[in-house]
């Protein structure tokens, strides 16, 4: 017993976090913040998964869940949203880069200004940009009623808004800047003596966007186009607004199966489907970013 | 300043742009071109970076542009390069004037500090990088990486990556990429910069190696490193706020510096103030009253007795011992001038110390040839450097010394020479 009476008394401020460490173990302040996102995140996608591979049933019934994806409208729809997302991630690749090679090398007044200009999207929401659109090429958008007015055409002759090619410009306008961040990035670590060199040693212009510089974004490329296409799969916004005619998405099938049919089994289905596509593509967008290296990834 | 040769002759013919690969074999180039300079201005806004700038570089030479940042000296290299517009004046390469032509079509060969490799390219991508440019046939392509990069002992490492090299076998690799398009010039803009001082070194032994092997390839080469410009330039173009201070042969600008700025930048000679007291008979030596102090050194510019002026005097030139007092002779060499000093600091640097002396009235300088002292003025502030090989005896602090030097490395230069 003469320890316990030799045994410093516990300090007065010290007491309730030696009792909290004592009633629970370390990893406990980790797991039940993960339990609680868990229930308030993962349960909801959980009972989505659980509807489609049960049908609205008790057991495990993957026929309705097969019957789903092998519909021909869950066909369409796929397929839209790859050709759609594909076809916009290529578009954002391509103007992301000759924006982001013209404004890192060529100088012009108001250069910043339009680099910000340009950033400024990633804030818009993307109906925005397309309610812009519908003012500018829709039916009786600005441009339609000044080409009816100079030629008298009885029809509006420009006619693209509201198809695949509408919702296309509209994503490639949204999702550019994604992929010119991470590019302006990159040109802003490439040594400029390098392009210098190349030009002294004959290189035109050509040669060396081909050469240097594209070499030197391919990381950035691969990281932005992986989001951009990560992005563009899961767009709804942009496909609803525009209301394309024949035009239907993954995401919209969803809604639509969702909430205008009440068809939560089968809007479930795609949704799962959905998932997995959004989950192996942002797979991608990380082993794209981790390529560039960990000074890049949180530029992008 | 030296007068520059204006070798332009008006009217120069403008050649085509000349992009065309000489399938010769030899490792030598095709004839050096001169480079020329014409009043060459490059201005921003109110900031003048290169102001009246001529200067000829003759073919087969080398010159090096030398001077503190911001002297001007690689605006004027990239002038030539075509990367800097100049605001006036023209550049030729041989008779061609480039001013306004694009870099691309200039034929020179350019290396730069950080190697500027391209990180995806292998060495030999590297190296066949300008010959692909001009389109060049894949035999000769092939043919010239072997024999640039053999120019500068690479030729093992053709398949590296450039992140696999060294910064010594990096640089060698930027040389042999430059030379493999066989250049009309090579520009070198501080080449050497990023290497340690032993490969610095080394490199700079490998680059006169490989203007002996390449003897008419001319070359501008900017440095801020005297070493580096003594050890290789045929001649020094001095540069200080964008305008040239000094052009000579490296020996005659470091013999015989024209004004002080060249005088203290290149090999920190030491520079006291005073006024003509004493000519020779011939005007080719005087005599400086700097205070107390007779100091003597050759005149090359002429000064008038009661003129005031500088005196120039290397530290190395000083010496404990009397200089040209060889065998027979006893006491005081002919000429050599006797100066007093207390040491004020040691700097010891292993083969060689330098002490800083104070030059006080106390000091008492007097000539060998006798003058006397005369009243104690500035030399109560003044300082003089003097380099020789450490003493057996460590040197203390405080303790007088007499140093002797050769009137004859001295140069009294004139006064209002700072600004070249």
């Amino acid at each position: 017993m003469a320890d316990a009476t030799t045994r410093p008394l516990p300090h007065p401020h010290r007491t309730l976090r030696h009792t909290l460490r004592a009633a629970l173990p370390g990893s406990a302040w980790v797991v039940l913040p993960l339990a609680l996102s868990a229930l308030v995140f993962l349960y909801p996608l959980a009972l989505v998964l659980h509807e489609a591979l049960t049908g609205g049933g008790a057991g495990l019934d993957t026929g309705p869940a097969l019957r789903v994806l092998g519909a021909h409208i869950f066909r369409t729809a796929l397929t839209n949203t790859l050709r759609i997302a594909l076809a916009s991630t290529l578009g954002c690749l391509v103007i992301g880069f000759a924006l982001a090679v013209v404004l890192s090398y060529v100088p012009f007044p108001g250069r910043s200004l339009a680099l910000r200009l340009i950033e400024t999207f990633i804030a818009l929401p993307t109906f925005l940009v397309t309610l812009a659109f519908t003012f500018l090429y829709g039916s009786a958008g600005i441009v339609n009623e000044t080409l009816m007015q100079a030629t008298g055409a009885a029809l509006p002759p420009l006619d693209f808004l509201y198809s695949s090619w509408g919702v296309i410009l509209a994503e490639v306008t949204v999702y550019t800047p994604f992929v010119l961040r991470p590019l302006m990035a990159a040109f802003s670590t490439l040594d400029r003596a390098q392009i210098e060199v190349a030009a002294s040693l004959g290189a035109r212009a050509p040669m060396i966007v081909r050469r240097i510089l594209l070499p030197a974004a391919l990381p950035a490329l691969m990281a932005g186009g992986s989001l951009c296409l990560l992005l563009t799969v899961n767009e709804f916004g942009i496909v609803l607004f525009i209301g394309a005619k024949g035009v239907i998405t993954l995401p919209l099938l969803v809604y639509s199966k969702a909430i205008q049919e009440f068809d939560y089994p089968t809007a479930c289905v795609v949704a799962s489907a959905n998932l997995v596509l959004s989950v192996g593509l942002y797979a991608l967008y990380r082993a794209m970013v981790g390529r560039m290296g960990g000074g890049h990834a949180d530029l992008v | 300043m030296p007068a520059v040769p204006d070798t332009t002759g008006e009217g120069a013919v403008a050649a085509p742009p000349s992009l065309s690969v000489s399938p010769s074999p030899s490792p030598q180039g095709p004839e050096g071109q001169r480079i020329h300079f014409e009043d060459v201005s490059v201005r921003y806004g109110a900031v003048t970076v290169l102001s009246d700038f001529t200067l000829t570089v003759e073919p087969g030479e080398i010159v090096a542009l030398l001077g503190p940042s911001g002297s001007g000296k690689t605006t004027a290299l990239r002038a030539v390069a075509g990367f800097v517009a100049p605001t006036s004046g023209r550049v030729f390469i041989g008779q061609r004037d480039v001013t306004g032509i694009a870099p691309n079509a200039r034929n020179i060969g350019m290396v730069v500090q950080n190697y500027a490799l391209f990180p995806h390219m292998s060495v030999a991508e590297n190296v066949a990088f300008g010959l692909r440019a001009r389109r060049a046939e894949r035999g000769l392509v092939a043919r010239r990486v072997a024999e640039s990069l053999a120019l500068v002992g690479m030729e093992a490492f053709a398949g590296r990556m450039p992140r696999a090299l060294s910064g010594g076998q990096q640089q060698r690799v930027a040389i042999a990429r430059a030379l493999a398009i066989r250049p009309s010039v090579l520009l070198l803009d501080e080449p050497l910069s990023a290497l340690d001082a032993q490969i610095r070194r080394q490199m700079v032994e490998e680059i006169g190696r490989l203007h002996r092997e390449i003897p008419d390839l001319t070359i501008l080469y900017v440095t801020h490193d005297q070493h580096e410009a003594l050890t290789l330039a045929d001649r020094i173009a001095i540069m200080r706020d964008g305008k040239l201070a000094a052009l000579d042969t490296a020996r005659a600008l470091y013999r015989r510096p024209p004004n002080r700025f060249s005088a203290e930048f290149l090999g920190r000679a030491n520079v006291l103030e005073g006024r003509v007291s004493a000519l020779s008979d011939d005007g080719t030596m005087a005599e400086l009253e700097i205070g107390a102090l007779r100091m003597r050194g050759a005149n090359p510019h002429g000064l008038p007795a009661g003129a005031r002026a500088l005196i120039g005097l290397r530290p190395h030139h000083l010496t404990q011992a009397l200089p040209h007092a060889g065998p027979g002779t006893s006491g005081a060499a002919d000429g050599a001038v006797r100066i007093e000093g207390r040491i004020t600091h040691v700097d010891w640097q292993g083969a060689s110390e330098t002490l800083t002396l104070a030059l006080g009235p106390t000091s008492g300088g007097t000539t060998s040839g006798g003058t006397a002292s005369g009243a104690a003025s500035d030399p109560a502030t003044a300082e003089i450097r003097c380099t020789a090989p450490p003493a057996a005896e460590p040197h203390r602090i405080g303790a007088t010394i007499t140093l002797h030097y050769d009137p004859q490395d001295a140069t009294v230069l004139p006064h209002e020479a700072t600004d070249g």
